[in-house]
């Protein structure tokens, strides 16, 4: 098969033996009957936290780790630092009001300051605006004022998840969370303090980050969270899950089984005396930083730019031209083909950095001036090429160059403005924290 | 709140009527049979328990279809309680050989290459040619204007075209 057409005909007969059985039937039926059976009634229901904390205890002495003192709330993916005197509130556990199908749930809140933040997810309506349905009070009913929300709502379902932060006139750990009648109690306690003397924790300078590690045990599985907070809000920090690893007193490594998104990672290996975990790198994104360029095919390279700290250099700019084409189906299921004279830009940019040993440019972000790509109407809608997920395009190459195509530029053009940005580093050490057995 | 009702009959025809393409949907975007399975049965859960939310403005079809590409990103985004669902299972299917039929889907190269793409690209291939939704549907399911579908599926077309070294028929 060659032919996208046929995609069709082609999964379909190879995929016979895949069709609703009987016995799907029967189990869909079987699911929707256990689903109404655990329906719950009408209830505030507070769910006892998850103590992944005890966890936590520290024996062993390593050189660098910092004497802090730290609490953290399960769900939050968050630490807290704590100077002794300003304690940190949280809600340990959640706390759900349902009645019948519909239902609020939080999931965490935990207060800095006079602020508190929730997450919160329901089926009641809310229609994009928290504020007018959902009020927030404390215990002498003043209301509290919303300074941020960020709400996810599923159409098929009706079902949102909102993170809101609210402000109190004063420091408040019990507050009361009102919706229609209903009335939900939210009772924080104080976060326990954990002395991060020597397991689970270290202090990365070179990125300015604090890393904490919390584990705990699911159905057998050593569950392994990765928690990190950068001293710097516009840099964010990733983790490349998959080669993490443990590493055993023996010097035996023993890779995840599962990870999720969440820097949550599953380890068929139980803690024991002298285990790390060791990070190969980390990667920093810096969110901040933007640099605009102009490339014209007179141009003579190198051409240098800067972008945050970094002098970079573009190496090669090679233009290309083709046909850009683009076949469609119609609403009413007739095919229309597009074809348009465009070009494209491959740039090779030389990551080497000065300054610092530290960290390796890994990739960056490029973006070209939407002016000057193609754009043709089709059935009434503007359409441009420019997509939100082009990351792809650009690529590391192993002469130490950064790779990046730029294409549907117009035929037209004999220059292109290029905005540079969101570049991405990594550790060049391992990062290597004890665990707690 | 006025509610739709959703007959017994209604959805097991459902059910009967895009039940397989819904699986085998299921099974490209998890490569798992039992996942499949389990996304393809929790999709029809969710269809009826929330039908009366179906406002009638796609048809059927899209809207099942967007509850089964939400339902399988779930499972993609949290594999843990995927598999510990999967252990609890109440009923067992017979076994299927989930790498015997993508070993006989593999022998097409081009196949290999859709498979092969990013998950928002293969999953725009899988509506467009293998579902056969249009444009404005697929814009509807992932929630996304027009204009943006239509570049998507653009880019995914070009990827493939690159991949396969421009030999490609649409």
């Amino acid at each position: 098969m060659n032919n996208l057409e046929n995609l069709k005909d082609y999964v379909d007969n190879n995929m016979k033996s895949i069709r609703i059985t009987d016995n799907t039937k029967k189990n869909i039926h079987y699911k929707i009957r256990k689903n109404k059976h655990n329906r719950l009634k009408l209830a505030a229901v507070i769910i006892l936290p998850i103590m992944i904390l005890s966890l936590l205890a520290f024996n062993e002495q390593i050189s660098y780790a910092a004497q802090k003192l730290f609490s953290y709330l399960p769900g939050t993916n968050k630490i807290f630092y704590n100077d002794g005197e300003n304690k940190v509130y949280g809600l340990l556990g959640s706390v759900e009001l349902s009645d019948k199908e519909k239902y609020i749930k939080v999931n965490t809140a935990y207060n800095e300051d006079k602020t508190v933040t929730l997450t919160m997810e329901g089926n009641v309506t809310i229609e994009n605006e928290i504020e007018r349905y959902i009020t927030i009070v404390d215990e002498e009913n003043n209301k509290a004022k919303l300074i941020s929300s960020d709400i996810i709502i599923n159409l098929d379902d009706y079902q949102w998840s909102a993170r809101c932060t609210y402000e109190f006139r004063k420091v408040a750990n019990n507050f009361n969370i009102i919706y229609d009648k209903f009335n939900i109690p939210v009772i924080m306690t104080e976060l326990p303090e954990i002395p991060l003397e020597n397991h689970n924790y270290i202090s990365a300078q070179n990125i300015n980050a604090d890393i904490a590690v919390v584990t705990g045990y699911v159905e057998n599985k050593l569950e392994v969270s990765i928690l990190s907070q950068s001293s710097d809000e516009v840099k964010s920090i990733s983790f490349p899950l998959k080669d993490i690893y443990l590493l055993d007193s023996k010097g035996n490594k023993f890779y995840s089984i599962d990870n999720n998104n969440e820097n949550i990672l599953y380890f068929d290996k139980k803690l024991e005396n002298g285990i790390k975990l060791v990070i190969p790198h980390i990667f920093i994104t810096d969110n901040d930083v933007r640099s605009n360029v102009n490339i014209s095919k007179y141009d003579s390279l190198p051409v240098k730019f800067s972008l945050g700290d970094n002098e970079l250099v573009i190496n090669n700019a090679e233009w290309g031209e083709y046909n850009e084409k683009f076949n469609y189906r119609t609403t009413e299921n007739n095919n229309y083909r597009m074809e348009e004279k465009a070009q494209k830009i491959k740039l090779a940019i030389s990551k080497s950095l000065e300054g610092t040993n530290e960290l390796k440019l890994q990739n960056i972000s490029a973006d070209a001036n939407k002016n000057q790509l193609n754009e043709y109407m089709a059935e009434d809608v503007r359409v441009i090429w420019d997509d939100p997920y082009r990351d792809a395009d650009s690529q590391i190459s192993e002469e130490e160059n950064i790779k990046i195509i730029i294409s549907n530029i117009k035929n037209i053009q004999d220059k292109v403005d290029i905005t540079f940005y969101a570049p991405v580093y990594s550790t060049c050490d391992k990062v290597i924290i004890p665990l707690r057995p | 709140m006025g509610r739709k009702i959703l007959t017994e009959e209604h959805f097991n025809s459902l059910i009967n009527e895009y039940g397989t393409e819904i699986l085998r949907l299921c099974f490209l975007y998890l490569k798992d049979y039992q996942l499949a399975e389990d996304a393809c049965q929790d999709t029809f859960l969710k269809v009826y328990k929330s039908f009366h939310s179906f406002n009638g403005l796609s048809t059927e079809k899209t809207w099942i279809t967007k509850i089964c590409i939400n339902t399988c990103k779930n499972y993609l985004r949290n594999p843990w309680k995927r598999k510990v669902t999967l252990e609890n299972k109440e009923f067992i299917q017979e076994a299927v050989s989930d790498k015997e039929i993508f070993a006989e889907l593999e022998k097409s190269e081009l196949f290999n290459s859709i498979m092969k793409l990013r998950k928002n690209y293969k999953e725009i291939i899988l509506m467009y040619y293998y579902q056969q939704l249009s444009v404005n549907e697929i814009s509807q399911i992932l929630d996304i204007s027009e204009s943006n579908a239509f570049t998507r599926l653009s880019r995914a077309r070009q990827l493939l075209k690159d991949e396969l070294g421009g030999i490609i028929y649409e």
